[in-house]
């Protein structure tokens, strides 16, 4: 995932890219109960994995090593009472997983099907919830920079973005930046790549000027995706 | 071994027959990483040893070396586990290992994958729950911990003093969310809840939630955890009016705790179920008292999701069962 995206935020055509074992390995790290691990030697497996599966099967335009019906047999089974998304079936709701979720749907071009009338009404109450300043990504924990984009992202593929309430959330993250530049996960923490990654996606998703807009779906630059169909354009699509 | 002990793989004459393996980032690394001595030492030494595919007791003092100065290192604790296997190793031995370093890196996702694939093996998760609750001790929400605590509960069965112990960390923190999920999570789960279910009807069970979950919201109004709670339990009970007991608590408590966000927004799930249920225009007064409550959370009580709870106005208003 992280590959595929590094290459085409760099430009590459991706005509180095072997399209054909990458799908393979797919189909071998999809489980039966519908989620993904992340190496054939063994690994947890959970939301996350099924992501990247989802975003590297739609950057490639290739969906036939991904069983799209138990992708979101899972998804819909991790959904937790509260109604937002768990790593797994039982598991505590969590905007990182949430994210996950929506994105998958949205990649697979399952997310209004799946998440539709009730069930939609009430993801978004939960995902609004997350904001008290900024976001935070289980109920009652504090806000952390990185859900700025997790939770705000989630916002905007149930086409909701304009819940938010944008100045509290950009109060926050100018908290969070710190005199080395770049973010910390919470005020007077140092910075780290990850939360600075989200900091700056976390104004992008407010439309802060200067900043590339998102596609949210796959987490890479609206340029970058552009860039992507127009490699795939000469691509002969995969059913 | 302390630091001033460690002899690098280099200078260790029993390996003077392994030539390491330098990694290779290519010929013009971005970004390289500035490894250690000791990190590119170990590193060297375990390329090697994976290369020749060697299966030895010195070969998996290596991948203790290795995972010290990573303990991320996946492609190690998989070659571990090829040695604990190929040398069986004493398993219960590497379940202290595997503690040893959990306690250090708690959130590291390897180590736990690993700690579950020997309990797998060893078919015994004695020391799983106790080992869990210390790491629970530290962070009570740590979500590893509470995820392999979720499997082992499931795998094993050993649902007995769950509840208890949920009970305890909600007794230290209320608004634990994690311990709420776990609450949910058991009930819905054990053979205890069902054989429950089986005496007394689902409606016992879901009526003692009810009541315990509204013991914690009226010690503590405005949390929302216990609220989601509620409102879970009372999803298979929808439309939300139905279940009188919880709309007397909740409106009861809204007297005393006029402010209470999830309290008001409870009450307005209720009042809009209560019109939706009315088909035929005798839901005048429940639209109007769901419409006073999204102004009340709009404009005072929960301005930050102003824009929210204008959402929710819109849609009462749009909804095709509304008068006109």
């Amino acid at each position: 995932y992280t590959a595929l995206c590094t290459l085409l935020i760099l430009g590459d055509d991706l005509s180095g890219v072997a399209r054909q074992p990458i799908v393979a390995a797919l189909r071998q790290l999809q489980l039966a109960n519908g989620s993904c691990s992340a190496t054939a030697y063994g690994s947890e497996n959970d939301m996350r994995f099924l992501y990247c599966a989802c975003a590297i099967s739609s950057m490639l335009g290739d969906w036939t090593g991904l069983d799209r019906e138990r992708a979101v047999g899972y998804i819909m089974g991790s959904l937790c009472y509260d109604d937002a998304f768990g790593q797994g079936p039982g598991l505590e709701s969590h905007g990182g997983s949430t994210y996950c979720a929506v994105a998958s749907l949205a990649l697979m071009g399952s997310l209004e099907t799946a998440l539709a009338g009730e069930r939609r009404e009430r993801l978004l109450h939960w995902l609004v919830n997350r904001q008290r300043l900024g976001f935070h990504g289980r109920t009652c924990k504090p806000d952390d920079t990185c859900y700025s984009f997790w939770i705000v992202s989630s916002l905007q593929l149930l086409g909701a973005l304009d819940l938010v309430d944008a100045a509290g959330n950009h109060g926050f993250l100018l908290t969070t930046q710190t005199n080395y530049g770049g973010f910390g996960k919470w005020p007077e923490y140092p910075p780290d790549l990850l939360h600075s990654y989200f900091g700056v996606c976390g104004f992008t998703l407010m439309r802060h000027p200067g900043l590339l807009p998102l596609d949210v779906a796959l987490n890479i630059s609206e340029r970058a995706k552009t860039h992507l169909a127009a490699v795939n354009s000469k691509c002969p699509p995969v059913q | 071994m302390s630091d001033m002990d460690y002899v690098f793989y280099r200078d260790r004459p029993e390996w003077s027959d392994v030539t390491p393996v330098e990694q290779d980032d290519g010929p013009n690394p971005v970004v390289p990483i500035a490894y250690s001595d000791k990190f590119k030492d170990a590193l060297g030494y375990f390329r090697a040893v994976l290369r020749s595919n060697e299966h030895s007791e010195r070969a998996f003092e290596l991948t203790t070396s290795v995972i010290e100065v990573n303990s991320a290192n996946y492609t190690c604790w998989h070659y571990r586990r090829i040695l604990l296997d190929a040398l069986q190793k004493d398993l219960r031995e590497e379940l202290a290992y595997a503690e040893q370093i959990g306690l250090s890196c708690p959130k590291n996702y390897q180590v736990w994958y690993h700690r579950r694939v020997v309990v797998e093996r060893l078919r015994d998760a004695a020391q799983e729950l106790p080992y869990t609750k210390t790491i629970l001790g530290d962070d009570a929400k740590n979500y590893h911990a509470w995820s392999h605590r979720q499997w082992v509960l499931r795998e094993f069965q050993l649902w007995e003093g769950e509840l208890s112990f949920v009970d305890e960390l909600l007794a230290d923190d209320v608004r634990n969310n994690s311990a709420w999920c776990q609450r949910y999570f058991v009930i819905n789960n054990s053979g205890a809840a069902a054989a429950a279910a089986a005496a007394g009807g689902l409606d016992a069970v879901r009526d003692r939630e009810v009541a315990y979950a509204f013991k914690h919201i009226e010690a503590a109004p405005s949390n929302e955890s216990a609220w989601n709670y509620l409102k879970g339990v009372l999803k298979g009970t929808f439309p939300l009016a139905a279940d009188a007991a919880a709309r007397t608590r909740a409106e009861q408590l809204a007297l005393t705790h006029p402010a209470a966000t999830p309290l008001l927004s409870f009450l307005l799930d209720v009042h809009e179920a209560d019109a939706k249920a009315c088909s035929n225009g005798g839901g005048e007064a429940s639209l109007e008292k769901a419409r006073e409550l999204c102004e009340k959370l709009r404009g005072s009580v929960d301005t930050v999701r102003a824009k929210y709870w204008d959402y929710r106005l819109g849609r009462l208003r749009k909804s095709a069962w509304a008068e006109q």
